[in-house]
């Protein structure tokens, strides 16, 4: 028998006190033992690093930064990882105990496997799972998958071939002594930004596993302006990909952004905007008519659920949404 | 797996902490891997007995007059995993009250022989357990203590407003290693206005500290505890003053409950600080009385905060480092067996 890989679990740390301790238990809970967590704490302001610091383990290692954002925390967190797969995992999240495990079977019975990914449940503020989930597609994933649906999915489902991963570094424009594999100049939409650059520059082979593996948290709140800007970094790191796979973009560049537009009008249901929801599954429906032939019962559950918004008084649609989403529905 | 069988053996059930911290391995998460049972013992000048058990743990610190309980414990169960919890001795202790040094040492070394594992309650009392060398570096592992939340994460966390008197408490045995007559000192430098001070417990020393304390209006004995939470309740800040403590629980409780935690700079306790409280030279009342004199509302607001987020991951970290420790004595245990079965079993070939 071969001894383990060792994983490095990659979380950036910023104002999370109300979940961090969960998502740390989840970490240190894992039945593949063999593993780092790299917490970077990313310059906020709350008690959170005194959470993170009231954990006793030697697998933890803190590595403190001003803020810089997402991308620019885990990036400091791959650089200091020494595991032979990294995965990420946002610290209001958390993970089923048998994760990393699966992850690690997987990765080592598929060299060539650059990214494995898994479904996840969607829990609430308090922790509580949702009637819905993400089952993205696993199997025969290529870039055009990629771009159009996410299937990774959220930024705490991918376990990452550490070799596969450097291949995509690049040196940060200002400060080139500092490598980046998120570029940091997103504030948003890093992921699929990474991701794209992986599978559609790379040649990067994306491939999921069963199971719900993931509690993605959804916090209600935030702002439709949010949602906004949410498209105009998406569109950019679409932009950015055209740069190295204008084919690729140009074919599918317009089915990709009708899935996102209907991804955020669910958001925009959410947050109990439902004009906005309207607005933005009519701009996806005008983008790329067939997403009702390719996903119909989706497609038609959210331009549904925005056309009932327009018919049906408030209070009675914040109840059914509220059945659908718990406490992470607007109130 | 099978379960384990543990017996943890002690002598003084006087002994606030050590008491308490039995209490974890009551723990759903341990009783699952491990039975245990305590068992009270005289140690001094006697034979260990024979035990049916795969764990023992010993809490009595060791001394010349249990060594021979000792070799006895290990002669008599050969196949038991030996662990000691050192509860008791610290750097500062030694200092204090250890006439020849030497001797001590070599009895601490002869007695941590015995063990497969020793385990210090802080960093502090292992860095000097560490430097004179009483154990091998890899038998000693630091475990810190846990005694159940007793309520303590759920108490309101206190109140501190400008011109409203800061709530001092101390609590623990009336002995002079606790320094309460230190505090007792700093109160009289302090404003009655601004300082009041409860301090809960017993022990030889009461009368002293009462006469200390003469008529002050602003301090109150609140006699033995048996409810901790309301004793914390009566507190805002939370003084240990003590001249040894190998842990510190109350600093660990008073953190549970949200309350700043102004401490000595003796073994276990400086490491729980933080950003929960201030360490202060509690050698002298002067000393101790100008750190508690400098300290803003806007300051123990904030260590308030950082007290209770500081024990977020405590009972956590505790139980899965007990589960570490009983599964590496399952293993070796494990090992054992099998070594002493391919044993007998090439005895029987040559036979």
């Amino acid at each position: 028998m071969t001894s383990p890989e060792k994983i490095s679990v990659i979380m950036p740390v910023y104002n999370v006190e109300l979940y961090v301790a969960e998502a740390i238990r989840s970490v240190l809970d894992q039945s593949h033992d063999c593993l780092e967590l790299i917490v970077v704490d990313d310059g906020g302001q709350d008690g959170s690093m005194d959470i993170v610091r009231s954990f006793d383990d030697p697998r933890i290692r803190i590595i403190r930064q001003k803020n810089r954002g997402l991308a620019g925390a885990r990036n400091t967190g791959i650089a200091h990882a020494t595991g032979t797969y990294i995965a990420l995992l946002d610290s209001d999240d958390r993970w089923a105990p048998e994760k990393l495990m699966l992850h690690a079977i997987h990765l080592r019975s598929n060299p060539d496997v650059a990214v494995s990914y898994a479904g996840s449940r969607l829990i609430d503020a308090d922790g509580r799972p949702l009637a819905v989930a993400m089952r993205p597609r696993l199997e025969a994933v290529d870039a055009a998958h990629i771009l159009k649906r996410n299937p990774v999915g959220n930024g705490s489902a991918a376990v990452i071939r550490r070799s596969a991963l450097d291949d995509v570094g690049f040196a940060h424009p200002d400060e080139p002594a500092r490598t980046c594999w998120f570029d940091e100049s997103f504030r948003q939409s890093e992921d699929i930004e990474m991701w794209l650059r992986m599978s559609a520059g790379h040649n990067c082979r994306f491939e999921g596993i069963g199971g719900l593996l993931t509690d993605y948290r959804i916090i209600g709140g935030g702002l439709s302006a949010n949602i906004v800007r949410q498209f105009e970094t998406w569109e950019r790191a679409i932009d950015k990909a055209r740069t190295y796979a204008p084919a690729l973009i140009a074919r599918h560049g317009n089915a990709a952004a009708a899935y996102q537009l209907r991804y955020l009008a669910r958001r925009a249901i959410q947050l109990g905007d439902y004009a906005f929801a309207r607005a933005l599954t009519s701009q996806a429906i005008a983008r790329y008519p067939a997403i009702f032939m390719e996903e119909p019962v989706k497609s038609l559950g959210t331009a549904g659920a925005a056309l009932a918004s327009a018919l049906l008084p408030g209070t009675m649609m914040a109840c059914l949404l509220r059945n659908r989403l718990g406490k992470a529905a607007a109130a | 797996m099978t379960r384990l069988r543990c017996v943890h053996l002690n002598d003084d059930f006087a002994m606030g902490g050590v008491v308490k911290g039995l209490r974890i391995y009551d723990h759903p998460d341990l009783t699952r891997m491990v039975d245990s049972r305590v068992r009270p013992v005289n140690p001094r000048g006697r034979m260990a007995p024979r035990l049916n058990a795969h764990v023992i743990v010993t809490h009595f610190p060791p001394s010349w007059s249990s060594l021979p309980f000792l070799a006895s414990l290990r002669l008599r169960n050969p196949h038991a995993r030996l662990i000691h919890i050192e509860h008791s001795y610290t750097g500062n202790w030694e200092a204090r009250t250890v006439r020849s040094q030497a001797r001590f040492r070599l009895m601490l070394k002869l007695a941590y022989r015995m063990y497969d594992e020793v385990v210090a309650v802080s960093n502090g009392q292992a860095g000097w357990l560490r430097a004179i060398e009483a154990v091998d570096p890899v038998k000693l592992k630091v475990l810190h203590p846990w005694s159940g939340s007793q309520g303590l994460d759920k108490l309101p966390g206190p109140k501190f407003s400008q011109g409203q008197p800061i709530r001092l408490g101390a609590i623990g045995r009336f002995d002079h290693v606790k320094g309460f007559d230190v505090l007792i000192e700093a109160m009289k430098a302090l404003p009655a206005s601004r300082f009041e001070l409860v301090i809960g417990g017993f022990g030889d020393q009461e009368q002293a500290l009462r006469k200390a304390a003469g008529d002050m209006a602003n301090i109150a004995f609140a006699g033995r505890i048996e409810d901790v939470a309301s004793f914390y309740a009566r507190c805002d800040v939370v003084v240990v003053p003590s001249r040894c403590e190998a842990f510190g629980q109350v600093a660990a409780e008073a953190r549970m409950a949200g309350r700043p935690v102004i401490v000595s700079q003796a073994d276990g306790l400086p490491e729980q600080v933080g950003r929960a409280g201030i360490v202060v030279d509690c050698s002298d009342p002067a000393m101790l009385a100008s750190a508690l004199a400098g300290l803003s509302t806007a300051q123990l607001k904030e260590m308030s905060v950082a007290a209770r987020m500081s024990m977020a991951g405590a009972e956590f970290s505790r139980i899965k480092a007990w589960q570490a420790l009983f599964h590496r004595a399952g293993k070796a245990l494990a090992g054992r067996k099998s070594r002493s079965e391919s044993l007998s079993g090439t005895l029987a070939i040559s036979a």
